[in-house]
Formats: C-alpha cells, sequence, structure tokens
C-alpha cells in the first residue's frame, strides 16, 4: 500500500496536481476574506460584541462549501482518469495493485495533498483577517475544529469522486455531479440543519462552525454525532466498493 | 462540420447536467423565495434574483466549462486527435462549429432556467403582476454574453488533454469573476473577464447583487459588444494556437 501511494504521488507531478490545489486554495482564501477590506466590515473590527472573527469564518464556510466539492472532483477525476488511457488499470494489475488497492491509494495520496492545504488555506484566511485589523483576540478552537472537519469531509467526498471517476469512464459524470454538490452545499447553508444532514453535500453546511442568528453572527458547535456518522458511512461504502471493484470484469 | 458536432452532442451525457443545473437554480430560489416571503416583496424581480443568485456568480460559468469540455473530450480520446489534424477543412470551421455547438447547449440551458423560473413564479409561488418578458429577454442576453467564456472554455479544453483541468481553471476565473463583481477595486476587470460578464449578465435588473446594470440600452449594449469583441479576439487566438501548438 505504501508502494502504491508513493506511485500515486509521482503520478502526480505530471499532473500538477500541486499547482492546481495552490491556485484554488489561494483563490477560496481570497474570497473569503475580500470582504475585511471594506469600508463597513472594518468599523466591527474593535468590537468583541460583532464577533469579527466569527462572522469572518461564516464567509470563510460559504466559501468552501461553494468550492470544495468541486474541487475534490476535479482533484479525484484527474488522478484516476489516467487510468482509463492506456489500460492503466490492466498494468497496476499485473504489478500488483489491483483496482480496489490503486483507488484507495489515490485517495490516501490525495488527501496527503490536501492536508497542507487546507490548513494552508485557514491561516491564510486568518492572516488576511489579521491584516485587515481585526483587534479582537482570536479564539482557535472553532477554527480549528471547522478546518479539521472541512479537512476530513473532503477525504469522504474524494473517495466518492475516485470511486465515480473509475467506474464511470465519462468524466462528466464525475466533474458534473461535483460541481451540482457545489450548489447544494452552498445551498444547504441557508437550510434547516435537519434537511442539511440528509443530503451528503448538506454537511459542507452541518460542520458550519459559526452562523447567522438575524443580524447576529456567532460561534456554534456542529452535531458532531452526525457527522462521525456520516464519515464513518462513507469509510464502510468506500471499503466496500473498492473490494468489489477488484472482482469485476473489464 | 457544424452537423457532424452536433451529432457527437446529441447522443452526449451534456443533457442531464445541462437540465439539473438550470432545475436546481429555479428549484432553490423558489425555496430560499418562499422561506423569506415576508422580507423579499419585489415579486418577479425578487423571485428572479434569488435564483440566478448562485447560479450567476458561479454554477452558469462552471456548467459553460462542463460543457465546453465536453465537446472536446472526444478529440483526446485514442487516436482521434491524430485523425482531426488530417482533415482538410479549415482550422477556423473546427473550432467555430465546436463553438457552436457547445452554444446550443449553453441555449438549452438558458431555455430551462426561463421556462422553469415563469413555471414556478406563474404556479407555485403564485406571483402577482403578469408575466415578466424581461426574463426571455435577460435569458437571452446571457447567451449572447456567454459567447466569450465559451470560446476561452472550448480553447482550454482543446489545448489541455485533461477534463477537469479547463474546468479548474473556470472555477479560479469564477472565484476572481465574484471578487470583480462584489468589490469597487477590481470593478475594471468585471468589464472584461468572461465570467464576471455572465455574471453581469444574468443580474441584469436584479436587486440581490449591488451595482446590478439595468435592462436598457445602456445597460445591455455595452456587455453585447464586448462579450462579441471579446469571443471573436479568442477565436482568431484559438486559430492561432491550433496552427502553432503541437498536441500529442
Amino acid at each position: 500500500m505504501t508502494r502504491a501511494v508513493v506511485l500515486e504521488l509521482r503520478k502526480m507531478r505530471r499532473l500538477r496536481t500541486g499547482p492546481i490545489v495552490v491556485l484554488l486554495v489561494l483563490a477560496v482564501a481570497a474570497l473569503s476574506s475580500a470582504s475585511q477590506f471594506s469600508g463597513g466590515t472594518r468599523e466591527t473590527f474593535d468590537d468583541p460584541t460583532a464577533a469579527p472573527w466569527a462572522a469572518l469564518l461564516l464567509t470563510y464556510t460559504m466559501m468552501a462549501a461553494m468550492t470544495s466539492p468541486l474541487l475534490t472532483a476535479v482533484l479525484a477525476s484527474r488522478q484516476t482518469d489516467i487510468e482509463h488511457a492506456g489500460a492503466g488499470w490492466t498494468l497496476a494489475a499485473t504489478a500488483g495493485y489491483t483496482p480496489g488497492v490503486l483507488c484507495r491509494a489515490k485517495v490516501v495520496a490525495l488527501s496527503l495533498v490536501l492536508l497542507p492545504a487546507v490548513a494552508l488555506q485557514s491561516l491564510l484566511v486568518i492572516g488576511a483577517g489579521t491584516a485587515a485589523g481585526i483587534r479582537v483576540p482570536l479564539d482557535p478552537g472553532p477554527w480549528i475544529g471547522y478546518t479539521t472537519l472541512l479537512f476530513l469531509l473532503d477525504v469522504a467526498f474524494l473517495a466518492l469522486h475516485v470511486w465515480l471517476a473509475a467506474t464511470v469512464e465519462n468524466q462528466l459524470v464525475g466533474v458534473g455531479i461535483g460541481m451540482l454538490g457545489a450548489f447544494l452545499a452552498a445551498f444547504t447553508l441557508l437550510l434547516p440543519s435537519a434537511v442539511s444532514r440528509l443530503i451528503p453535500w448538506g454537511y459542507y453546511a452541518v460542520i458550519a462552525h459559526a452562523a447567522q442568528d438575524g443580524d447576529v453572527v456567532a460561534y456554534q458547535s456542529p452535531s458532531y454525532a452526525w457527522i462521525a456518522g456520516f464519515l464513518i458511512l462513507v469509510g464502510a461504502v468506500y471499503a466496500f466498493v473498492t473490494r468489489r471493484l477488484d472482482r469485476i470484469e473489464r | 462540420m457544424l452537423r457532424a458536432e452536433l451529432i457527437k452532442l446529441r447522443r452526449s451525457a451534456v443533457w442531464p447536467i445541462a437540465l439539473a443545473l438550470p432545475l436546481l437554480a429555479v428549484t432553490t430560489g423558489t425555496i430560499n423565495y418562499a422561506n423569506n416571503a415576508d422580507q423579499l416583496t419585489g415579486g418577479w424581480v425578487a423571485f428572479n434574483s434569488q435564483v440566478v443568485l448562485f447560479y450567476g456568480l458561479l454554477f452558469f460559468s462552471l456548467g459553460i466549462g462542463l460543457l465546453a469540455a465536453t465537446t472536446w473530450r472526444a478529440e483526446h480520446r485514442g487516436t482521434n486527435w491524430n485523425l482531426l489534424l488530417t482533415t482538410s477543412r479549415r482550422p477556423a470551421a473546427l473550432i467555430l462549429a465546436k463553438v457552436a455547438a457547445t452554444a446550443v447547449s449553453v441555449a438549452f440551458m438558458q431555455a430551462v432556467l426561463v421556462v422553469g423560473t415563469l413555471v414556478s413564479g406563474a404556479f407555485v409561488l403564485r406571483l402577482d403582476g403578469g408575466v415578466p418578458w424581461q426574463l426571455v429577454v435577460v435569458g437571452a442576453i446571457a447567451i449572447i454574453a456567454a459567447l466569450p467564456l465559451v470560446v476561452v472554455q472550448s480553447l482550454l479544453s482543446m489545448l489541455l488533454k485533461s477534463f477537469a483541468a479547463p474546468v479548474a481553471v473556470c472555477l479560479a476565473g469564477c472565484v476572481l469573476g465574484v471578487a470583480s463583481v462584489t468589490s469597487v477595486g477590481l470593478r475594471p476587470l468585471s468589464h472584461v473577464l468572461p465570467q464576471a460578464i455572465n455574471t453581469r449578465a444574468l443580474n441584469l435588473g436584479s436587486t440581490a447583487l449591488a451595482g446590478s446594470g439595468s435592462l436598457t440600452p445602456d445597460g445591455v449594449l455595452p456587455i453585447l459588444l464586448t462579450a462579441l469583441g471579446l469571443a471573436a479576439v479568442c477565436v482568431a487566438l484559438g486559430v492561432a494556437a491550433i496552427r502553432r501548438v503541437k498536441l500529442r
């Protein structure tokens, strides 16, 4: 498995996975913190009751929900699509890496790239907030919690999209579903959480650590049980479907 | 050549996406309008603004990226690219055929959006006032305004062999587009960035996005003229690229 992961990391160099991830991370961070430099927002910076950090986290949640489903779809599709060309599945299988192993290795390798990327993204947003001049002290708890859950959720969707890209050769299906998912993720932020929990992409809203109630933005704790349940479910389903990939004939 | 493209398009999987995306926009817009009916009192205008909010900022442009990538995907499979290079037709004809095929599916997407908005507004929300024909006009304008992005995405999909990479580039452009439309400092960029032109076209006469143009010749003509000019420039670039860049 370790060798398979190293192999996947080597494949990424020619796929330019690194530059794509960096580009999108910078874009999301810029979009999340753009409002920090506007006049209206600046007046709230010295006022602890206005909770400028929670408001920033909420904007960040919105932008991450809008872009992460598509980002994971694109990364997974690129990493998996290459196996469809030139009988990659067969070649890897003769070298001892069955399609199931290959798919699991792809998810692990992509997660290794995504972990520093998501952490960097959060740090950039915090950095932009500080640079814009937020004076209220930062409570790191919600930020660390949100970043961790965002990463875990991205891994879950990477798994879904690697499987989709491996089973459906037409990459339009995987990337298209990622795009519709991004739409749903952004929209579920406006829905009650009872509904968001029933939609897979709704979990980008369920993990939100900040919420708006009327005009007041405040930190909140997400329902960890539902999130853990969703992640375990995805893990179990992925283990099952990748084992099945080993047995089907291409 | 266009006929060949349309045959390829007919059997491709773009239609479910081109149907689902605008329907999702209409559904979310309807739910959002119904939930906030006490705050949104503008009737048709407010409802349409809700429908095109996310759709105009991001997903219309992303949809175009996907549709363009799909029309080129077949040429990057197997040895099809070599086959394409042996054609006796002019490169411009190929590029224009691809652009036209993509534009047909974009037009379909817009038609679904407009019809969906009208049906939902009239029969689900039962909005007062006559059926606003401005919606149809904005829908048609958005198709023309989409042309620069159609051409740009088409070129990216031609040059990048991967299916998903052009869509990622489109997403980065959308992010820049959102920034240029919402911030004052970057406003000039929103007049030339294809994604931002889409956002501005779809939000003509909208109330949800500050600084939207109005549906008058003063607001519409600049968008249409830049769109057509930009599209023409990009087609010329594409013809130059297909001659100079050697793809394997």
